[in-house]
């Protein structure tokens, strides 16, 4: 059986007191414990942001990369190893921003990686810049006369691309949030989960409270997350009123299952190979 | 020196089927029992503009191209244009009356034409074919047997229907039989007569690194199309399925290096190539590499550069750029063979070494290597050693394993992701053994002289760099990487004329060899050769030996060097 503490380090945690950070850890122990995995089937890939230093407290094969670049290095460790559950973590500046052109292709190639956004619109660990989910008009430290670009879109974003599993869900609501990841790391393919998560030091707007005033859950309102052209115009919907939960589904052939046979794990096979055969075609 | 040797070269418009009729030159020379070096110059374009290709052919060992042209066939009227200065006193010209008319050429060189067009089409072909048919007039005057160069034209038509290989054939027939009735009179002074030879291999620089690579156990392979790097991709994209390994075709070069990291860490030999441009694109993540102590390969097909520069020809540009990119100081290897043998045999030591002491490790080729072919004989797979390096199995690895202990040899026992009872950390930031971020002073002073120390540890298994030529040599001869064959061949025509050299090949840049050569170069007269416009590998030698080659032979225009050339600047000096 598989224990919460399993999945905590000693070490102290530096996140701020409140932080939207510790939902998402709490929940991803949970998820881990419910889908009964060991901390040695599971490979969290991190980026660098506030939510990088989770590579301290979670206790899995952890690899705390460089800015923007989980994604690929994610893809590499799923094609090299099937067996493992593979999840990319990633701030919205790291995602959105760097990391912006190997989401679309993830999307387009799903590989079985599950990749979380922690979207609290905003640089926090270089301390309150404006980021790609940033909203129009927001003054920051990069925009004193308020945000002049356009707020991107994750959900639409992964739709557009071709993802296979697009959900959201909110740091604040763990039990949420734990469903959301259980259903996320089940589904065989690339799988976004945007997390909504406030950054109580340097975003005074979109806070723990504006949120819970605007969240309603998907799932309530009969919705099924099986037709893009509806996911994508709900994935639109901001402001008053902020859907929560599965936005869209499908079944696709993985890119492992398109490379290797059915049951090949590539770092069990042995390295030993004949090329004389190879060498026949240059005689 | 074998009097039969020779030089050849087609010339014409791209398009027309230059680099096909050149592959296919190629094994029949290589059939018909000769060495071949083969070199090919084009612009970055798919149709028109100037495609040239050239083969050196002898009984004997070729290391480069040579300049003066032996037998020239000219497609069109830019091939005579171009080439007739380069004709040698003893040359035979082929010429396409259908496209060129006759040039006034100098007593001695002999003037064939045939209507290369007309041909084609006589029988039932279409212009293109013109190579094919001058494929088979060649086959003619040089006596060589039709059935080899029947073999090589089906070998090229592999994905073809038998009507499109017949016909190819037939055309190529028309030319021999052409020849035979027309162009049949008056000694040619060389032959591709059968020889009785064992068998050898024709293979250019990505063929033997492909073939390394595989040898080697390379199970992961990510790279994004660039040149002149891309028939290593054709490769591996061919042969992933059978041979059950991946060709990974990222979105950029930060996915590529990136993805390779990432297989790299579950314990996959791991690769990834690029030219100069698609390196600097994954210049953070090789600092990466070197923080995380992840063991990489990298390929960097050398072009002229900056930026775009000029994308199908050669230079050597890049020895500092690799030997420093990324921030900081970390451990890496800098390797740079010089033939296609050495691109086998140091793609397994690449390997071995990324993974024995668990850093990136870059081979540099270039253009003129990557490209160039050369009749090299069998290579014996038996002599392929794989070392892994230190390891911590499965049932060892445990809560308290130390990833990246404070080894006194800088190497600290690797375990892989996905492959042990505990997990373990990885992490870019500077960390403590354990693999957790640690900014403290101390921890950071010991593991950055630990990771250093690995290349001091490598230093002592380091192979010397060999010096080729002869101990009464008046002129010591200083070159890295693909200089080397063209060196070798510019000492036989010297010693032909009674200038002894000695010439010291440097393959191994870093960590560099800094006492053979400072022994080499001390008090004696030298020269630096090398193909950039600042004498990288000379600055090198100062900083590592103190001492100042005087004399330097830059080359910056795209071409290689010719052995005819470094043959010229030596005997200036001296």
């Amino acid at each position: 059986m598989s224990e919460v503490n399993q999945f905590k380090t000693q070490a102290k945690i530096i996140w701020c007191q409140g932080c939207g950070n510790f939902g998402i850890l709490t929940a991803l122990e949970n998820a881990f414990k419910k889908l009964n995995l060991n901390p040695n089937q599971v490979v969290a890939v991190y980026g660098i942001g506030c939510h990088s230093h989770m590579a301290n407290y979670l206790r899995v094969y952890n690899f705390e990369g460089i800015h923007g670049r989980t994604l690929p290095i994610a893809t590499g460790v799923k094609i090299a190893n099937r067996k493992l559950k593979v999840i990319s973590i990633a701030g919205d500046g790291d995602q959105l921003g760097e990391g912006a052109n190997h989401l679309v292709h993830a999307s387009r190639k799903n590989p079985d990686i599950t990749c979380l956004i922690h979207n609290n619109q905003i640089y926090s660990l270089t301390v309150g810049q404006a980021s790609p989910t940033s909203e129009k008009g927001i003054k920051t430290k990069t925009t004193p006369q308020g945000v002049v670009d356009q707020q991107l879109n994750p959900l639409a974003l992964a739709i557009a691309s071709g993802a296979t599993f697009v959900a959201r869900s909110f740091s604040g609501d763990v039990p949420h949030l734990i469903k959301i990841l259980i259903e996320a790391i089940n589904h065989k393919g690339f799988a976004l989960v945007d997390i909504l998560q406030p950054c109580i030091s340097l975003n005074y707007i979109n806070t723990f409270a504006w949120y819970r005033e605007r969240i309603y859950r998907l799932e309530e309102t009969g919705y099924l997350p099986n037709d893009k052209n509806l996911a994508f115009a709900k994935a639109q919907e901001w402001g008053e009123k902020i859907p929560t939960g599965i936005f869209y589904k499908e079944e696709r052939l993985t890119l492992e299952d398109q490379f290797l046979g059915k049951d090949t794990v590539l770092a069990d096979q042995p390295l030993g190979i004949l090329v004389k055969d190879l060498l026949k075609e240059f005689l | 020196m074998d009097k039969n040797a020779f030089n050849f070269r087609i010339a014409g418009e791209a398009g027309y089927g230059i680099v096909s009729a050149g592959l296919a030159f190629a094994k029949i020379a290589l059939r018909s029992g000769y060495f071949v070096f083969d070199y090919s110059e084009y612009p970055s374009l798919i149709r028109g503009g100037h495609n040239v290709y050239s083969a050196r052919v002898s009984k004997e060992q070729v290391h480069s191209p040579y300049l003066p042209i032996d037998f020239l066939i000219a497609l069109n009227q830019e091939a005579i244009d171009f080439h007739k200065d380069q004709l040698s006193p003893r040359a035979v010209i082929l010429l396409n009356s259908d496209k060129v008319s006759p040039p006034a050429l100098k007593k001695g060189i002999k003037l064939l034409s045939a209507p290369l067009i007309k041909l084609a089409l006589d029988s039932h072909g279409s212009e293109v074919m013109m190579n094919n048919v001058a494929l088979g007039i060649t086959a003619f005057l040089l006596k060589a047997d039709f059935s080899i160069l029947e073999a090589a034209i089906k070998e090229a038509f592999a994905w073809a229907n038998s009507d499109i290989v017949d016909l190819n054939i037939k055309v190529a027939k028309k030319g021999f039989d052409f020849a035979k009735d027309n162009l049949g009179s008056g000694e040619i002074p060389f032959n591709l007569k059968k020889l009785e030879t064992k068998d050898r291999l024709l293979l250019n620089g990505n063929d033997a690194f492909c073939l390394g690579a595989i040898k080697a156990g390379c199970k992961f392979f990510a790279a994004y199309p660039m040149t002149p790097i891309n028939s290593i991709i054709t490769y591996f994209a061919s042969k992933a399925k059978e041979l059950g390994i991946v060709y990974f075709q990222p979105e950029d070069e930060i996915a590529a290096i990136n993805s390779a990291l990432g297989a790299a860490v579950c314990g996959l030999r791991s690769m990834t190539a690029s030219s100069g441009g698609g390196f600097s694109l994954m210049v953070e993540a090789l600092g990466m590499a070197g923080m995380t102590e992840t063991p990489l390969v990298i390929i960097d097909g050398q072009r002229p550069g900056p930026s775009s520069g000029m994308p199908t020809w050669t230079g050597q540009g890049d020895l500092r750029f690799v030997l420093t990119a990324s921030q900081d100081d970390f451990p890496r290897v800098i390797l740079a063979p010089g033939d296609v043998e050495e691109c086998f045999w140091l793609m397994v030591d690449a390997f071995n070494l990324a993974e024995k002491y668990q850093l990136p490790v870059i081979v540099l080729t270039d253009k003129y290597l990557a490209e160039s072919r050369q009749a090299i004989e069998l290579i014996d797979e038996t002599k392929v050693k794989i070392d892994r390096g230190q390891r911590i199995s499965l049932k060892d690895c445990s809560q308290d394993y130390k990833r990246y202990g404070f080894a006194k040899d800088g190497v600290s026992p690797r375990a892989f992701i996905g492959q042990t009872k505990e997990p373990f950390f990885t992490t870019s930031y500077e960390h403590d053994e354990f693999g957790f971020a640690s900014e403290d002073a101390e921890n950071r002073k010991t593991m950055m002289r630990k990771r250093m120390k690995k290349l001091e540890t490598l230093e002592k298994e380091m192979p010397k760099p060999v010096v080729y030529g002869s101990k009464k040599a008046k002129i010591g001869l200083i070159s890295w990487g693909s200089n080397k064959g063209i060196i070798l061949e510019a000492q036989k025509i010297l010693q032909a004329q009674g200038v002894e050299t000695d010439f010291l090949h440097l393959n191994f840049l870093n960590p560099f060899p800094a006492k053979p050569v400072a022994e080499f170069c001390r008090d004696r007269q030298t020269l630096l050769i090398e193909q950039n416009i600042s004498g990288q590998l000379g600055g090198l030698i100062r900083e590592k030996t103190g001492l100042r080659i005087e004399n330097q032979f830059l080359k910056y225009d795209g071409r290689p060097f010719f052995p005819e050339e470094i043959a010229e600047k030596v005997k200036q000096i001296l």
